[in-house]
C-alpha cells in the first residue's frame, strides 16, 4: 500500500506537469482528486486495511492529497499565465499602423504671430489696443502729421471711401486714439488689418496686417526705443539675434529709424532672403513728433514716446519660411493645416534685459 | 537714384572705397540699396527719404558724405564766361502767380550749335540712367543729376513775344507737351505761357512747340523754384511723373535755382555749345526768412538718453552747414542752410546729432517706471478662447480679405437692396473683385471653400473671427455697436465710420475627421455644426440657448435656425446669429462638390450672455432609474416642444432627457416621426419608489398626448 501511494504521487505529479491547458489539468484533478479519483478511492478502501496500519496510511494518504493539490494550483498559475501570454499573442497590434487622431483645427500663422507678440510686449507692460479699419482721414493722416493734399501722401496708395473717410493704411492711427483718451503712461500694442491699394504679388497684398506700439511718458528715451526692441526681436527671433537701427523718415516720428536683425536664414553671412547683406529691414520707428503729441492734448517738453510699426505678414514670412505673402490669404487648407504645432509664445522664454 | 562712384568723388576727393561709403552713409540715413560695378567704376543706387530733397543730386549727397566722413568739400564750378549783349534786352520775365512761383531766372544762350555733347558728359548721363538727346539737352540733365536743380532749355526764337509769363492756366487751355500727347490743363495748374499760349506745364514737362532742336539758334534756359503741393497736384492730375515734377513735389530750395542756372551755362560756355548773354532776368518775388532753431543740448541728451557734449553737437550741426552761434543759458542758436528746408524744430537737430553721432552708439535701455497696468478686453479674451474651443472641435482658423462685391453677395443671394443700403464701398477700387467691405464672414468663407474645391479640396472645416463692416444707419449712435474697437464717441467725424461687429463664422464642407484605416468618417452636416455651435456656446459659458427654425437667403429654407439666447436681464429674447445648410443654389455658383453648413454668431451677443461664474452642482445622493419612452408625433413638431412638454409633466423628478432615436419609416404613419428619449428620474431628497416613478412616466406620457397628439409605444 506504501508503494502505491508512493506511485500515485508519482504518476500525478508527471501528469500535472503534462498538462498544458486548465482543461487537461481538470481532468488530472477529477482521476486523482475527484469521486472516483485515485487517491479519494483509497482513503474510502482504508477500512478494509488492518486496523493498525490505518493511522499511518491515512496520513500518508491525507499528505499525497495536500501535495497532488499543491502540484495542481502551481501548475494551474503556470498554465494561466501561458494561456493568458497566448491570448495576449494573438491581440498583438502593428504599433507602426498610424493613429485614429481626434479632429483638430490649426491656428493661421498670422495669428500666431499676434499672440506671440502680445505675449512679448505684454510682459514688457503693453497692452492691447483695437481700432477702426474704415478710419477717419484726420486719425489716418493729419494728427500724424501728414497734412491733406500733401506730396508725403504719394509714399502710401490709400483706399478711400469718401473724402473724409479712408481704410487706414497703418494700425499707427489707433496710437493716436489711444492717447487722446487717456494721460500718460500709457503703453499699447495695436495688431490690426491695414489697407494699401497694392495689386497682389509674391510681396504685396491690398489687404496686411500691421502691429504698432507705443510708450509714453515722461523720459521715455531713444535709448529705450533701442532696448524695448532689441528684447523683442531676441525674444521672436531667438537669443542670438543682433540689431541694428539705421537713421529714417516717418512724418509722425522726429528722430526716426528703421530696424534690423541679423538674417534669421543665414545669422549674417548673407544669402537671397537678406540679398547678401546678412540684416533683414524689420521695423520702423522713432520718437512721436512733437506734432502728434500736441495733437492728442499732451505737452512735448512734458512728454516723450517711442512708437513702432511693423509687418505682421512679413515676420511670419521670415519666421516660417513662407515666400509668397498671398499664401496667407489664400487659406488653402494644405498650407493653414501645417500648423497644427503649439504656438511658440506658449513656452516661456528666457529673457535677457538690455 | 544712381550715382557714379567718380562723380562724387569729384567733390570729396578723399572718400574711402566704396562699399565702405555705402555702409556708413546707410547707417547715417542715407540709404544704399544697391552697389554694382568695382573699384572706380562703382554705381550706388541710394533710396533717399521723402523728407531730404536735398540729397537728390551728386552733389546734395556729395555734401552729406563730407559732413558724415569730416571731409572738405569742392564745389561745382560756377563761374559764368558772359559775353555780349545783356540778357535783359532780349527776353523778359514775369511772375504773376506769385504763389506758387517762388523764383524764375532765365539765362540766354546765343550762337548755339547744337550737336552732340561730349564723351565724359554722356558716359555721366548712361551710369546715372539718363539717354543723350543734344549738347543743350544733355547739359540741362547733367546740371539736375549734378546739382539737383531742373532745368529747362526753350527755343527763344519760338517763344511767342520773347516773354516769359508764369500764370495759371487759363481756362479751356492745353498744350502738346514734348512727349507728344496733348494735355488739358485745369485753372489751377501752374504753366509757362509766352505772350499767346502755354509753352510748358510748369515743373512737369515743356511743350512741344518750343522744344530745341538743331535749327535752335538761341536758348532761353529756366532755373525756377515751383511750389511743391502745386507741382505735384498737377503731376498727378495729368498722370506724368517725371524727374523734374518728383523733385519739385519734395520741396526745393530758391537758392539752387541760381546754382543751376550758373552751373548749366559754366557747362554750355566750356563745351562750346553756345554764347552765355550777359547778367540774367531774376524774378525773386517770394525770397525766404533765415530759419533760426534753439538748440538745448540739456534735452537732446534728454530724449535721447546720452551724454553727448555740447562740443560734438555743435561739431556735427556745423559740419551739416547749420550755424550754431551760443545764446543765453545753456543754449544755441542755430541758422538753418537753406537746402534744409526739413529742418524747422529743435527735434529735427537732435536727429542729426543722433545720426552723425551714431543710433549704434546710443545705449539700449528699457523704460524707466513701474509699466502701467495692462488692461485685458474682454471681447478679445473671448474671442482667444472661442478659437481654442473651435479648434478642439477640429476647425482650423482663416484668415481672409475683408473686401467683397455685389456679384459675390448676388452668388450668395443676399438681397441686392439690403447691400446696397449697408455695405461701405471704396471709391478708389482696385479691382472688380475687391469693391466693398464684407457686410457677413459668410462671402469669405465661401471663398475659402469656394477655392479649395476648385484644387480638390473638398473636405474643409474652418473658423475665422473677424469684423464685418456696415455702414451706420440712423438708428445706430456712433461708438454704441457693441465690439466696436476703440472710439472716441462724439468727436468729430465719428459718425461718417460704419460699425465694425467682430463674428465668429464656421464653415464645414465634407468630412472634418481624417479619414483613418480604421474607422471611415462621415460627411459633415447640420447637426455636426450645430454640435459644435452648442459645445462653443456651453464653452464660452453662454447656458440655455435656443435654436429656431428660421429663414435666410442663402440657407437651405429646412435647414436653418436663428440662435436665440435671454436678452440682457429685460427678459427679451436676443439673436446671437444663425447657422443652415447652404442653399443648394449658392453651392453650385460657388463649385462646391459636398453640402456644406455655415454659421455666423456675433461675439458681442455671445459677451452679453455669459454667465461670468459657473458654480458647481453637488453631486447626486439618490439613485436614478431611467425609463425609456417612444413616441409618434407629427412630422413638424419640434423636438424641442416635446422636450419641454416631458420636462413640465415630469413633476420636478425628471433630471436628464436623451433623445436617442429619430426614425421616419415604414412602421410610422405618413407625415409622422418616431422619437425614442431615455428619461433618468430622480429626487435629490430620497430614493424614489417604483409608484413614484411610474406616476411620473405616466403623467408624461398622459401630457404628451393631451398636448402635442402624441402617440406613446412602451
Ligand atoms: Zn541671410
Amino acid at each position: 500500500m506504501r508503494d502505491d501511494i508512493e506511485k500515485i504521487i508519482s504518476r500525478a505529479a508527471a501528469e500535472v506537469s503534462a498538462a498544458s491547458s486548465l482543461a487537461e489539468l481538470d481532468e488530472v484533478r477529477v482521476r486523482y482528486l475527484g469521486k472516483k479519483g485515485k487517491i479519494t478511492t483509497a482513503l474510502r478502501s482504508l477500512g478494509t486495511c488492518p486496523p493498525e496500519e490505518r493511522p499511518v496510511l491515512g496520513k500518508l494518504l491525507n499528505e499525497a492529497r495536500e501535495s497532488v493539490e499543491a502540484m495542481l494550483t502551481r501548475r494551474r498559475d503556470e498554465v494561466a499565465a501561458l494561456e493568458r501570454a497566448k491570448a495576449l499573442e494573438a491581440e498583438r497590434v502593428d504599433v507602426t499602423l498610424p493613429g485614429t487622431r481626434p479632429p483638430v483645427g490649426a491656428r493661421h500663422p498670422i495669428r500666431m504671430v499676434y499672440e506671440e507678440l502680445e505675449e512679448i510686449f505684454g510682459r514688457m507692460g503693453f497692452e492691447v489696443a483695437e481700432g477702426p479699419d474704415v478710419e477717419l482721414d484726420y486719425y489716418n493722416f493729419e494728427a500724424l502729421n501728414v497734412p491733406k493734399n500733401h506730396p508725403s501722401r504719394d509714399i502710401q496708395d490709400t483706399f478711400y471711401v469718401s473724402d473724409e473717410v479712408v481704410l487706414r493704411t497703418h494700425t499707427t492711427c489707433v496710437d493716436v486714439r489711444v492717447m487722446k483718451g487717456r494721460k500718460p503712461p500709457i503703453r499699447a500694442i495695436i495688431p490690426g488689418k491695414v489697407y494699401r491699394s497694392d495689386a497682389s504679388d509674391p510681396s504685396h497684398l491690398p489687404v496686411f496686417h500691421q502691429l504698432d506700439g507705443f510708450a509714453v511718458d515722461e523720459g521715455i528715451t531713444f535709448g529705450d526705443l533701442k532696448g524695448t526692441l532689441a528684447r523683442f526681436a531676441r525674444e521672436f527671433f531667438g537669443a542670438g539675434t543682433k540689431v541694428r537701427f539705421r537713421p529714417s523718415y516717418f512724418p509722425f516720428t522726429e528722430p526716426s529709424a528703421e530696424m534690423d536683425v541679423s538674417c534669421v536664414i543665414c545669422h549674417g553671412r548673407g544669402c537671397r532672403v537678406c540679398k547678401n547683406t546678412g540684416w533683414l529691414e524689420i521695423l520702423g520707428s522713432g520718437l512721436f513728433h512733437p506734432k502728434v503729441l500736441e495733437a492728442v492734448g499732451y505737452d512735448p517738453e512734458k512728454v516723450s514716446g517711442l512708437a513702432f510699426g511693423m509687418g505682421a505678414d512679413r515676420i511670419a514670412m521670415l519666421k516660417y519660411g513662407i515666400e509668397d505673402i498671398r499664401l496667407l490669404a489664400e487659406n488653402d487648407m494644405r498650407f493653414n493645416r501645417q500648423f497644427l504645432h503649439i504656438n511658440p509664445a506658449h513656452i516661456l522664454h528666457t529673457s535677457r534685459e538690455g | 537714384m544712381l550715382v557714379p562712384y567718380e562723380w562724387l568723388k569729384e567733390f570729396v576727393p578723399g572718400l574711402p572705397p566704396a562699399d565702405e561709403v555705402a555702409r556708413v552713409l546707410t547707417m547715417a540715413g542715407v540709404a544704399v540699396e544697391a552697389l554694382t560695378g568695382e573699384g572706380e567704376d562703382a554705381v550706388f543706387d541710394f533710396e533717399i527719404t521723402h523728407n531730404r530733397p536735398d540729397l537728390l543730386s551728386v552733389f546734395g549727397i556729395a555734401r552729406e558724405a563730407a559732413a558724415v566722413f569730416s571731409l572738405p568739400l569742392r564745389h561745382p564750378e560756377l563761374a559764368v564766361p558772359e559775353e555780349g549783349d545783356a540778357a535783359e534786352g532780349m527776353a523778359s520775365v514775369e511772375i504773376a502767380a506769385p504763389d506758387l512761383c517762388r523764383r524764375y531766372i532765365a539765362r540766354i544762350v546765343t550762337d548755339v550749335k547744337i550737336g552732340p555733347s561730349p564723351g565724359w558728359m554722356q558716359a555721366r548721363l548712361a551710369s546715372s540712367g539718363v539717354r543723350s538727346i543734344n549738347n543743350i539737352v544733355d547739359v540741362t540733365n547733367y546740371v539736375m543729376l549734378e546739382v539737383g536743380q531742373p532745368l529747362h532749355a526753350f527755343d527763344l526764337d519760338l517763344v511767342g513775344g520773347r516773354r516769359i509769363v508764369v500764370r495759371r492756366a487759363a481756362p479751356g487751355e492745353s498744350i502738346t507737351t514734348i512727349d507728344g500727347e496733348e494735355r488739358r490743363l485745369s485753372e489751377d495748374m501752374l504753366v509757362i505761357a509766352d505772350a499767346d499760349r502755354p509753352v510748358a506745364v510748369a515743373g512737369v514737362m515743356g511743350g512741344l512747340e518750343t522744344e530745341v532742336s538743331e535749327r535752335t539758334k538761341a536758348v532761353l534756359l529756366e532755373s525756377a523754384n515751383f511750389d511743391g503741393v502745386s507741382v505735384w497736384r498737377t503731376s498727378r492730375a495729368l498722370r506724368m511723373r517725371t524727374e523734374a515734377s518728383s523733385r519739385f513735389s519734395r520741396g526745393l530750395w530758391p537758392e539752387n535755382a541760381r546754382i543751376g542756372v550758373d552751373r548749366a551755362a559754366a557747362l554750355i560756355a566750356a563745351i562750346g555749345a553756345g554764347k552765355i548773354a550777359r547778367g540774367m532776368l531774376d524774378a525773386y518775388p517770394g525770397r525766404e526768412a533765415p530759419v533760426y532753431v534753439t538748440l538745448r543740448p540739456r534735452r537732446v541728451n534728454h530724449l535721447l538718453g546720452t551724454d553727448i557734449p555740447a562740443e560734438e553737437m555743435k561739431d556735427i550741426l556745423m559740419r551739416l552747414g547749420f550755424i550754431v552761434e551760443p545764446q543765453d543759458g545753456d543754449s544755441y542758436r542755430v541758422l538753418v542752410p537753406d537746402h534744409r528746408r526739413d529742418v524747422s524744430r529743435e527735434e529735427d537737430l537732435v536727429e542729426e546729432i543722433a545720426r552723425l553721432h551714431g543710433y549704434d552708439r546710443i545705449e539700449p535701455t528699457l523704460p524707466k517706471g513701474a509699466p502701467p497696468e495692462v488692461r485685458l478686453d474682454p471681447a478679445r479674451q473671448l474671442a482667444l478662447r472661442a478659437g481654442e474651443i473651435l479648434r478642439a472641435c477640429g476647425l482650423s482658423e482663416v484668415e481672409t480679405i475683408t473686401f467683397t462685391n455685389l456679384e459675390a453677395c448676388r452668388e450668395l443671394r443676399l438681397p441686392e437692396d439690403e447691400v446696397e443700403r449697408r455695405a461701405v464701398k471704396i471709391s478708389n477700387p482696385l479691382s472688380s473683385d475687391y469693391t466693398m467691405m464684407r457686410t457677413t464672414l459668410l462671402t469669405s468663407l465661401l471663398d475659402v471653400l469656394k477655392r479649395n474645391a476648385a484644387r480638390r479640396g473638398d473636405d474643409v472645416a474652418i473658423y475665422e473671427i473677424a469684423r464685418v463692416y456696415l455702414r451706420r444707419e440712423r438708428e445706430d449712435a456712433p461708438g454704441s455697436a457693441r465690439g466696436d474697437g476703440l472710439r472716441s464717441s462724439g468727436s468729430a467725424g465719428e459718425d461718417l465710420l460704419p460699425c465694425e461687429p467682430t463674428k465668429i463664422g464656421l464653415a464645414v464642407m465634407g468630412r472634418i475627421a481624417e479619414p483613418s484605416w480604421e474607422r471611415r468618417a462621415a460627411d459633415a452636416g447640420f447637426f455636426d455644426l450645430k454640435g459644435i455651435v452648442e459645445t462653443l456656446l456651453e464653452g464660452l459659458g453662454v447656458r440655455g440657448a435656443r435654436f429656431v427654425a428660421a429663414i435666410h437667403p442663402s440657407l437651405h429654407p429646412g435647414r436653418t435656425a436663428r440662435v436665440v439666447v435671454a436678452g440682457d436681464g429685460d427678459g427679451s429674447d436676443a439673436d446671437i446669429g444663425f447657422l443652415g445648410e447652404l442653399h443648394p443654389d449658392v453651392r453650385e455658383a460657388f463649385g462646391l462638390r459636398k453640402r456644406a453648413c455655415v454659421a455666423e454668431l456675433d461675439l458681442a451677443g455671445i459677451l452679453a450672455a455669459r454667465e461670468p461664474v459657473r458654480r458647481v452642482k453637488p453631486l447626486a445622493r439618490f439613485p436614478a432609474v431611467t425609463r425609456d419612452m417612444a413616441i409618434v408625433v407629427r412630422r413638424d413638431v419640434p423636438s424641442s416642444e416635446v422636450r419641454d412638454v416631458m420636462a413640465a409633466a415630469g413633476t420636478g423628478l425628471v433630471e436628464d432627457l436623451r433623445l436617442f432615436d429619430v426614425y421616419e419609416g415604414p412602421q410610422v404613419p405618413e407625415g409622422h416621426k418616431s422619437l425614442a428619449f431615455s428619461i433618468t428620474y430622480r429626487s435629490p431628497e430620497r430614493t424614489l419608489t417604483d409608484e413614484e416613478v411610474e406616476k411620473a412616466h405616466r403623467a408624461i406620457s398622459t401630457a404628451l398626448t393631451e398636448k402635442l397628439g402624441a402617440t406613446v409605444r412602451e
